[in-house]
């Protein structure tokens, strides 16, 4: 622990310039090519006697290589690699998009009537949350109630985004596998998941973004809201409580909001899930006299900037309910968080401790580096 | 423990990163007027040949023509791909714009006609590359920043295909995104700090006063013939009007 004070000290003092990502341009096409890095130790304050300490670590987050092609005026393509997914021990208990190997991997085509089409694999623009970089979050882990737990963050299929209104107003739909990770088939229904989102914005476009590192002169805020329905053949239960799939129906019902003003930012998001399954005799039912499950939850988290000291502080309660036929397996956490920006968002120095409250798991501590050139 | 280990870290950043604080006085400016202009994205704006209006670019690469209200007078039919920073050679009376992705200068006449191109090799990332301009007619000069990373001032001769550019760094301006010259001083806006740095060009080129603006993201920023300075912002599509104390 002592030595990570004493790196946690060297490298507060840098004042490194740092540089962008790799740009070449040929006639109307522009090619980016740039990475980011993330690694973090984290150390869990496990109960006396706790022989099985394997979340004392350290761990490559991410290791992002990112290739962006544009065609101006109309076509882009993105790849995104995470070797970071090259993982020898895979957690099978944690989200396939948890850690994936390819993070995109898109073209999109920008009509000349305003809409923006998407097509191979990509975000599912369903949840602010989930849809924020990690790299632009408060807290280097999202909760599990938006890290892919319970819904797929990635997925392969098409969609359309449309923005009016000075792009106050964005509203976005897709068609997807379903099935989030990378899959040479279909699962047997051989149906598709489904999404849409609406957010609204004022007085002005609002990034995904959770620190307001510019200290916005006027309060901005955003207002989104998303459904996302899937009817799959088959169950995709994680950790035995995460409902990631379900051999029935499952619709996804999300609010989120946003806002900032002079270097405060506040974030609020609700998530609620019903899953039907086939099989009215399904394990997951709990055996009780009901055809359906609940999950869901809410999170709130509060930050604010320091300018002089480039430092921002953090705090988020969240709350989420796996299974509403399960009477004890409520997940309650309260994190507090540190980010020291050595130089903007492209080197910065994260501190962060989780409590959890109902005692479903130890409390962690992390601290991370994360260094991007892009 | 964990309490103390949270303290220990915030002392730390504190006593360290304090140091690194841009301690320049700012006097704040507030707007004396504001218009609504129908141009999505403006990047960036400068007083027309005939100071009857104004030159404003866009993000999505077109250049418009506006009256001193900002409403639109004419659009060119010419397209590029991002547009960051517009300027005129006060020597040709030629309308400059910067194509910060594709790395050009693109070459108008004053009904908007495109005339030629150029290609200017800059190293930088797509987002950082030159993002203002302006001419400095007692030498002759385009005046152009990079953004950030490194923000850097570079010179071109009027006839850009002759010569050689020289590259400046202006002690405490870390990010340009807009610049102009007036009364005998350079001017440069940060749309990120939001601030309007007032520098002593070509002489010691060190910042003289600086001015804090209270909008959001400013791209962009001209001065009329009575002194007022005019700043447009882009997300919020509009012009802004401030009198200098």
């Amino acid at each position: 622990m002592r030595y990570l004070f004493i790196i946690s000290l060297l490298l507060g003092c840098f004042g490194i310039e740092l540089n962008a990502q790799f740009t070449l341009t040929k006639g109307n096409q522009v090619l980016e090519v740039g990475a980011a890095f993330s690694t973090y130790y984290n150390y869990r304050f496990y109960p006396t006697g706790t022989t099985d300490l394997k979340k004392n670590r350290f761990r490559l987050r991410d290791a992002q290589f990112r290739m962006e092609l544009r065609n101006y005026p109309s076509w882009e393509a993105r790849l995104d690699v995470d070797f970071a997914g090259l993982v020898t021990d895979a957690d099978p208990d944690e989200a396939p998009t948890a850690n994936p190997l390819l993070n995109d991997a898109y073209v999109v085509y920008k009509a000349p009537f305003g809409v923006e089409f998407t097509l191979g694999y990509q975000k599912v623009m369903f949840s602010r949350g989930s849809i924020t970089p990690i790299f632009r979050n408060a807290f280097i882990d999202r909760p599990a109630m938006t890290d892919g737990s319970l819904f797929h963050r990635r997925d392969v299929g098409f969609s359309a985004n449309y923005s009016f209104w000075k792009q106050r107003v964005r509203l976005y739909t897709g068609i997807f596998n379903g099935l989030g990770a990378l899959s040479r088939n279909n699962d047997p229904s051989g149906s598709l998941s489904w999404t849409a989102r609406a957010d609204i914005s004022y007085p002005a476009r609002y990034r995904y973004n959770d620190i307001d590192l510019l200290h916005v002169p006027i309060p901005m805020l955003t207002l989104g809201t998303g459904i996302y329905g899937m009817k799959k053949g088959a169950d995709l239960i994680l950790d035995d409580e995460y409902i990631l799939a379900i051999d029935g129906n499952k619709i996804h019902y999300g609010i989120d909001l946003s806002f900032q003003f002079m270097g405060f930012s506040a974030q609020a998001e609700w998530l609620h899930i019903r899953s039907t399954p086939n099989n009215t005799l399904s394990t997951l039912l709990e055996g009780k006299d009901t055809d359906y499950i609940r999950s869901g939850g809410f999170l709130v988290g509060c930050n604010y900037f320091i300018q002089p000291i480039k430092t921002a502080v953090s705090i988020r309660y969240d709350d989420l309910n796996p299974n509403d036929l399960r009477l004890t397996d409520t997940q309650r956490s309260i994190s507090f968080g540190l980010i020291y920006y050595v130089e903007g968002q492209d080197l910065s120095i994260r501190t962060e401790y989780h409590h959890r409250l109902s005692n479903w798991k130890s409390d962690d501590l992390r601290i991370s580096m994360q260094y991007l050139i892009w | 423990m964990r309490y103390l280990l949270v303290i220990y870290l915030l002392t730390i950043f504190y006593v360290f990163g304090y140091s690194q604080t841009n301690k320049t006085q700012l006097t704040k400016l507030k707007p004396i007027k504001k218009t609504v202009i129908k141009i999505p994205e403006p990047s960036d704006i400068c007083v027309n040949t005939t100071e009857t209006g104004f030159y404003i670019v866009s993000d999505n690469g077109y250049l418009y023509e506006t009256d001193l209200n900002g409403k639109v007078l004419k659009k060119a039919d010419y397209r590029g791909a991002d547009f960051e920073a517009v300027w005129v050679n006060t020597i040709t009376n030629e309308i400059m714009v910067s194509d910060e992705s594709l790395r050009r200068f693109e070459v108008f006449n004053t009904d908007l006609t495109h005339l030629r191109t150029y290609t200017i090799a800059i190293s930088a990332g797509r987002n950082e590359g030159i993002e203002s301009g302006t001419f400095y007619k007692a030498k002759a000069q385009h005046i152009v920043f990079t953004e950030k990373n490194p923000a850097e001032l570079l010179t071109f001769p009027s006839d850009i295909d002759r010569g050689k550019k020289t590259q400046y760094k202006i002690e405490g301006i870390q990010e340009v995104s807009a610049c102009t010259f007036y009364a005998n001083y350079l001017w440069v806006l940060s749309d990120e700090k939001r601030i309007i740095y007032k520098v002593d060009y070509p002489n010691n080129k060190k910042i003289v006063t600086a001015y804090s603006i209270p909008i959001l993201n400013p791209e962009g920023l001209c001065f009329l013939k009575d002194g007022s300075l005019v700043v447009v912002s882009d997300d919020l599509e509009k012009l802004f009007f401030f009198t200098i104390p």
